[in-house]
């Protein structure tokens, strides 16, 4: 909203610049000047939508639309062309776009003839290069005549470079010297244009000279101006200029052979390459052989082999990439094969490198041998994971294999079959037989991949003689154990009490039933602890359930003063657990500080992961801190609180500000807060806490602080004070009303002050459902007049009225009634009855249903009550007039004195309905509303 | 050359470290930089740009395998802050360049760091990989799809070693996932989700786009400080008046250097994304966004920018504030979703995918991929791939509509203004 506002005020002020006689009229009789004003005031378009229509206008007009708009445009200096250049930019882009390019000569036709009148350099330079985007070579001439302008020839000559069908005018100005050469040189380059090779050739030879007399002869090509030449020449040129490349720079040499072998002449290029194999400069070198490989395609294995005897590992590897384009060819892998054996051992690593990379089966002979035939521990290890990435029945066998070696090996094997792509269950359990090592390494892989099928193995190898195989089958008990092992490791958990096998028979335990569901979970470990000595063993398993009963049990633990029920509470992953911890944190003793962290910690995580919504988060967040915790949880809470943006959240953050141990992440928090909430926060308190937080950005000086200072400061430029204090209007001073609410003061008011806070002179409803949390006047009434402002804030938002009600108990029931206050327009209420909707004396006498206005918009309500009648009226309409009494035929309870009464229409009892006087509340059923203006008119007095 | 410490380092393989580290003057002084001969295996590096990650703690180091012997910058303040903090943590006096062409040049220097604004990333690749440097490069790998392009071409021309700096895809917990990428990538291969699938990287999924990252418009020109060569920083950039918003640590809000959220954290976010769909040789065939009008040199925000891959895979990017409502998934299949955290909606999940084979190792050690030649995991290839669907997204997102592309060709279909922005022409002498 603010956004088109100042759209519209700089449009206007852009126009006052505008030429004058603009005069031609669209299809809806505007002017041009008022199409391209009222674009202007769209802009920037905040969809595609509404972009495509403003641009469609602006197009239709052109070029006369562009010439204006290009007129607007006034000297960067000023720094007010933001407007213009998204019309113009947004115009370019709309007719680039393939089906709008009809309005395209037009446009362009716009941005040349503005061009032309335009004189701030910066502008013009827009507005060229925005030509450059649509142009094509009709156009061209336009960039010609700039390509020698001080400030449009570099993006005349990009143009050139990058707009098809450009080569004849780039030539043109290459024979007749009318641009700076570079310039032409890239654009040359970019267009590889041939002709161009002997011009620049000659321009390579004038510059030759004028720097003859340096010093340093060879120090030409390291002038820009050489370098775009030799470049140019590199991608423009023909066997004419190899000598020159081949000496000045043998890259761009190298990048003309290859030019010259796509060409066709792969004899000169192959001739020139194979010299430049013999380089001592690698880069240089691996560059020759990918112009032979890019010549002669699977041809050039003969030079890839050859690489592979050469002695510097660069090239290579660099041989070996070229390679992978032929990894398929038969002949290459055959006399890879071939020349294996001879190799040096370092070339030997790098092919077995390249052949695990490739995955080349046909290379695994030559892998496996490797691994056994190396003197150094480097070919074995890159065999020992090319053999892994190779795969099959073989590379599994000899990995296995490698279990019972030399460790180093052995470790390598043990990473390669963690990710071996095949079935290991029968090697594994091979392994598992053969000796001490290999069994070690074969239970960590089962247990890693869960291999459940050698469960019985393990079993078995618990009992082993061999004190390193015992500890590796119970730490891979858990990795293989499933559900029908319960019981064989509960029995175990018993043998083994308090030793030292415990925590992995433990997490076996786990593991063996963490597919069942909680409460099947629960199950098998409370049958197991009924039977148990040490019950305490099976905490961990109770945890993992995580059901309210498995909590309780874990929390019974805790208050006979178990360590191992605290520790196993605190990995509970279930909201569950939340009240418990909070409990144990509040009465921990003073000294144990680490248990109270530990507790709170955890509350303050399982509360974030809860399904709780922010402002319950919040409000849960805060009974932490009123337990006084040290300053991580104190750290941990503001952090959890920048994601529940809530006033309440706001306002416990804003109290960290002043200590600065917390101040940065309470800064984070009021800052985030601020930014999402859709609450009302008082205007005081807002700004003077983003005002502390943004101090705090500033001091902390870290790489994102400067945005958040940034953004704090708009957000402080945004805040509006609030009106002054309700003062009543004339008339209703006469009658005498009396003022409940002046938009600061709710002493007139008890029960949930928590839920209902003045907050920018409204009274911001913060209230949960439920009869505590309802607000009441302090007095008594019995005919009055209520009177006052109401506003809905989230959609489906539900609150009421109580009339003649006392306090704490169910206004639509235990008081007169309660006059229902609901967004019944939102679809959550379908299906509502019609004596709930809005304005209803709830369960009593319906209202007439209105169509409530947006959120956000400010309704005024009058209730009216006096003896039995109650009148509401909304926004000036009677919704509701009726008589109570009458409605229900004097019966407001069942005259049979059962619960259904056949008298009302909610066939409810509402024993208060004929209460002699009582307190008006409003009756909070969650957060969303707004009151402000609240007065009365007591009748009775 | 057999004599530089390059040519001993290609022969030393994995090498035995033997020789006492000498400064380097005492070899120049035994003449000249030809003969000059390793002090030990220990790789050497330069850092081109030290403004800001250049000289951060991550990367503005020395150890045993790799020392940092100099340091170039077009802003001589940077430079002295450089070789302050580089007396201060090493003891040590870098080698100050203030053009990279002589920092890439100097033998000395084994690595090429590239930390500048990635309106440089092309050139500078390029030049090191003519150099016969290898490079270390920060993401986002080049701010043009076919800058990208070229450099692949260069890096494996002559026979370099690239990595570019993301690291999502083999380490650390994934951005504000809270998860590593690996298990990930293991349930998308066992085929539990199904096929094909849709990601979702969004606040609500742990992701932030850095909105504040954006440009101003209407910038009124300034004067250059005299600490900064202005005209060395902008390069291959177009010429436009200085202000200081548009360079140091605020360039990313401008097209001609970045693109704001998106341009720099897009390959950090997409690059893992590629790999876990196994994407990393191909492209999305389509880019559709939905945004407000961008202005021609400003960057601002967006709404959602969403991918289709040909076989229908899709990755969706929610811009911030404007998150899917409710429990959004990371990644959805028909066969179930995944969120963050990597909370499942298939049962027990964690240990369905025990079951199957870890993905195949990577190389995740750059130094000893220099040492013993070995692709990096994230190298000029796979990176191209990412890099490139940033761009796509940022030329969707300037023009401001769909767009179709040709995964064989590398263009957009039948677009041709999209496609200038493939290959947008440098400024002066400028090329790739």
């Amino acid at each position: 909203m603010k956004r088109t506002i100042l759209s519209v005020f700089m449009a206007m002020s852009i126009l006052a610049s505008a030429p004058a006689g603009a005069s031609a009229q669209d299809a809806r009789q505007r002017t041009v000047l008022t199409v391209v004003q009222d674009a202007l005031a769209q802009l920037p378009a905040q969809d595609a939508g509404s972009l495509d229509r403003e641009m469609a206008d602006l197009a239709a007009n052109a070029p006369e639309s562009v010439e204006i708009l290009a007129g607007m445009l006034q000297p960067a200096a000023q720094g007010q062309n933001s407007l213009v250049e998204y019309a113009l930019n947004g115009l370019v882009n709309y007719v680039g776009r393939p089906e709008n390019g009809g309005s395209a000569a037009s446009v362009k036709a716009g941005l040349v003839s503005g061009l032309e009148k335009c004189t701030d350099p910066a502008n013009r330079v827009f507005l060229l290069s925005r030509l450059s985007l649509i142009a094509t070579s009709g156009d061209i001439p336009a960039f010609v005549k700039y390509v020698s302008d001080e400030n449009l020839a570099p993006v005349a000559a990009g143009a050139l470079a990058i707009i098809p069908g450009s080569d004849d005018a780039v030539m043109e100005l290459v024979r007749n010297g009318g641009a700076s050469r570079p310039l032409l040189a890239y654009a040359v380059a970019e267009k590889g244009l041939s002709d161009a090779e002997p011009y620049i050739l000659e321009w390579v030879a004038e510059l030759d000279g004028d720097v003859s007399l340096d010093s340093d002869p060879s120090s030409s090509a390291d002038t820009p101006d050489m370098r775009a030449y030799l470049h140019a020449l590199s991608l423009c040129g023909s066997s004419a200029s190899l000598k020159l490349l081949k000496k000045e720079s043998p890259y761009d040499y190298v990048t003309l052979l290859d030019r010259i072998a796509r060409q066709g002449d792969s004899k000169t290029a192959l001739h020139g390459a194979e010299k430049l194999l013999k380089s001592d400069d690698t880069g240089i070198r691996c560059a020759a052989l990918g112009v032979i490989v890019s010549a002669k395609g699977a041809l050039a294995g003969q030079e890839i082999l050859d690489a592979l005897k050469d002695s510097d590992r660069e090239y290579r590897c660099a041989a070996l990439d070229y390679a992978c384009a032929f990894c398929g060819d038969d002949f290459l892998i055959n006399n890879i094969k071939a020349v294996f054996p001879s190799l040096p051992e370092d070339a030997r690593t790098d092919v077995v490198n390249w052949a695990g990379r490739v995955r080349a089966e046909k290379l695994l002979d030559e892998v496996l041998s490797s691994i056994g035939s190396s003197a150094s521990s480097e070919l074995a290890l890159a065999a020992v994971s090319s053999a892994g990435k190779i795969g099959g029945d073989k590379a599994a066998d000899a990995l296995v294999a490698l279990l019972s070696g030399e460790p180093v090996l052995a470790d390598a094997a043990y990473a390669a079959l963690l990710s071996f792509d095949g079935d290991l269950q029968e090697r594994l359990a091979g392994a598992m037989q053969k000796d001490a090592g290999a069994a070690r390494y074969a239970l960590r892989i089962a247990s890693a991949r869960r291999m459940s099928g050698l469960a019985s193995e393990v079993f078995s190898l618990l009992g082993s003689d061999s004190r390193e195989v015992r500890d590796a089958a119970y730490a891979a008990l858990g990795g293989v154990a499933a559900q029908e092992d319960c019981g064989r490791i509960g029995s175990l958990l018993e043998d083994s009490g308090r030793g030292e096998y415990t925590p992995f028979l433990q997490d076996a335990l786990c593991r063996a039933i963490v597919r069942l569901s909680p409460e099947e979970q629960y199950g098998k470990v409370s049958a197991l602890m009924d039977g148990s000595r040490m019950p305490e063993l099976y905490y961990p398993a109770l945890a993992q359930a995580g059901t309210k009963d498995a909590v309780d049990r874990l929390k019974a633990g805790c208050e006979a003063g178990s360590e191992a029920a605290f520790d196993a509470l605190i990995t509970v992953d279930s909201y569950a657990a939340a009240d418990v911890l909070l409990q144990i944190a509040a009465e921990s003793a003073e000294n144990d500080t680490q248990k109270k962290e530990a507790a709170l910690g955890r509350f303050v995580d399982i509360v974030a992961a809860s399904s709780l919504d922010d402002l319950a988060k919040a409000s849960r967040y805060s009974e932490v801190l009123k337990l006084g915790p040290g300053t991580d949880i104190r750290n941990k809470v503001l952090s959890a609180l920048a994601s529940t943006p809530v006033m309440p959240a706001f306002l416990l953050a804003s109290g960290y500000l002043d200590d600065a141990k917390t101040a940065y992440q309470a800064a984070n928090a009021v800052r985030t807060i601020a930014a999402r909430t859709s609450d009302e926060i008082d205007y005081a308190t807002e700004k003077s806490a983003l005002e502390k937080a943004m101090e705090i950005y500033a001091g902390a000086g870290g790489a994102d602080d400067g945005y958040a200072v940034d953004e704090i400061r708009k957000m402080l430029a945004g805040l509006q004070p609030p009106a002054g204090k309700f003062v009543l209007p004339e008339e209703e001073a006469e009658a005498g009303y009396e003022i409940l609410f002046d938009g600061t003061d709710l002493s007139k008011w008890t029960g949930d002050m928590d839920g209902y806070t003045p907050v920018n002179g409204t009274i911001f409803v913060t209230a949960g459902y439920g009869n505590a949390r309802n607000l009441y006047t302090v007095k008594e009434y019995r005919d009055f007049i209520l009177r006052f402002d109401f506003c809905f804030v989230k959609p489906g938002v539900n609150n009421g009225v109580g009339i003649r009600t006392p306090m704490g108990v169910d206004a639509a029931y235990w008081g007169m009634c309660e006059v229902q206050i609901l967004d019944h327009d939102d679809p959550i209420y379908k299906g509502l009855n019609e004596y709930q909707v809005h304005g209803s004396a709830y369960g009593i006498i319906p209202a007439k249903r209105v169509i409530h206005r947006p959120l956000g918009e400010w309704n005024s309500e009058e209730i009216k009550v006096v003896g039995d009648r109650v009148t509401v009226t909304l926004n000036g309409e009677v919704i509701l007039d009726g008589n109570l009494r009458e409605a229900c035929q004097g019966h407001n309870v069942a005259p049979d004195g059962s619960d259904y009464n056949p008298y009302t229409v909610d066939h409810r009892n509402h024993p208060g309905m004929f209460n002699e006087k009582g307190h008006v509340g409003f009756l909070g059923h969650g957060a969303g509303i707004k009151f402000r203006n609240v007065r009365i008119l007591d009748l009775s007095e | 050359m057999d004599e530089s410490r390059r040519g001993f380092l290609k022969k030393a393989g994995a090498g035995i470290a033997l020789f006492t580290i000498l400064p380097r003057h005492v070899f120049g002084a035994m003449g000249g930089d030809k003969r000059y001969v390793a002090p030990s295996d220990q790789l050497t590096k330069g850092i081109i740009g030290v403004g800001g990650i250049g000289r951060s703690s991550n990367h503005f180091t020395s150890d045993s395998r790799c020392r940092l012997v100099a340091i170039c910058d077009v802003d001589s303040e940077h430079l002295r802050k450089g070789v302050e903090l580089g007396k201060q943590k090493f003891g040590q006096n870098l080698q100050t360049y203030h053009d990279f062409r002589d920092l890439i040049h100097d033998p000395n220097v084994d690595v090429v760091h590239i930390a500048t604004p990635p309106h440089w990333h092309g050139i500078m690749a390029m030049e090191a990989a003519r150099a016969g440097k290898d490079i270390f490069c920060e993401k986002p790998m080049t701010r043009t799809i076919g800058e990208s392009k070229r450099v692949r071409e260069a890096v494996r021309r002559s026979g370099r070693i690239f990595r570019l700096n993301t690291w999502f895809r083999f380490k650390d917990t994934f951005y504000g996932l809270g998860t590593e990428v690996e298990p990930l990538k293991k349930l998308v291969d066992s085929g539990l989700l199904g096929w094909p699938l849709t990601v979702r990287i969004s606040g609500a999924t742990g992701f932030t786009w850095k909105f504040f990252w954006t440009g101003k418009e209407n910038l009124v020109p300034e004067a250059v400080p005299s600490c900064l060569d202005y005209d060395m920083w902008l390069g291959p950039a177009p010429y436009k008046p200085y202000n200081h918003h548009r360079v140091h640590q605020t360039f990313r809000g401008y097209w001609d250097y970045d693109g704001g959220g998106l341009g720099d954290m897009g390959q950090h976010y997409i690059d893992p994304v590629q790999y876990i769909l196994g994407k990393d040789g191909t492209f999305p065939v389509k880019v559709e966004v939905d945004a407000p009008q961008q202005h021609p040199d400003a960057i601002g925000i967006w709404r959602s920018i969403t991918y289709t891959y040909e076989d229908g895979c899709k990755i969706i990017l929610e811009g911030e504030g404007f998150e899917s409502k409710g429990k959004v998934p990371y990644i959805e299949g028909p066969g179930g979703k995944v969120y963050k955290g990597f909370e499942c909606t298939i049962p027990n999940v964690m240990e369905l995918i025990a079951e199957m084979p870890d993905p195949e190792p990577q190389n995740t050690d750059f130094i000893d991929c220099v040492v013993n030649r070995k692709k990096f995991a994230l190298n000029e290839d796979n990176g191209h791939h990412s890099s490139t669907i940033v761009n796509m997204g940022v030329c969707a997102l300037r023009l401001g509509r769909p767009l179709r592309f040709d995964p064989d060709t590398q263009l957009f279909i039948g677009d041709d203004e999209a496609n200038r922005l493939i290959d947008q022409p440098m400024r002066g002498t400028w090329s790739l």
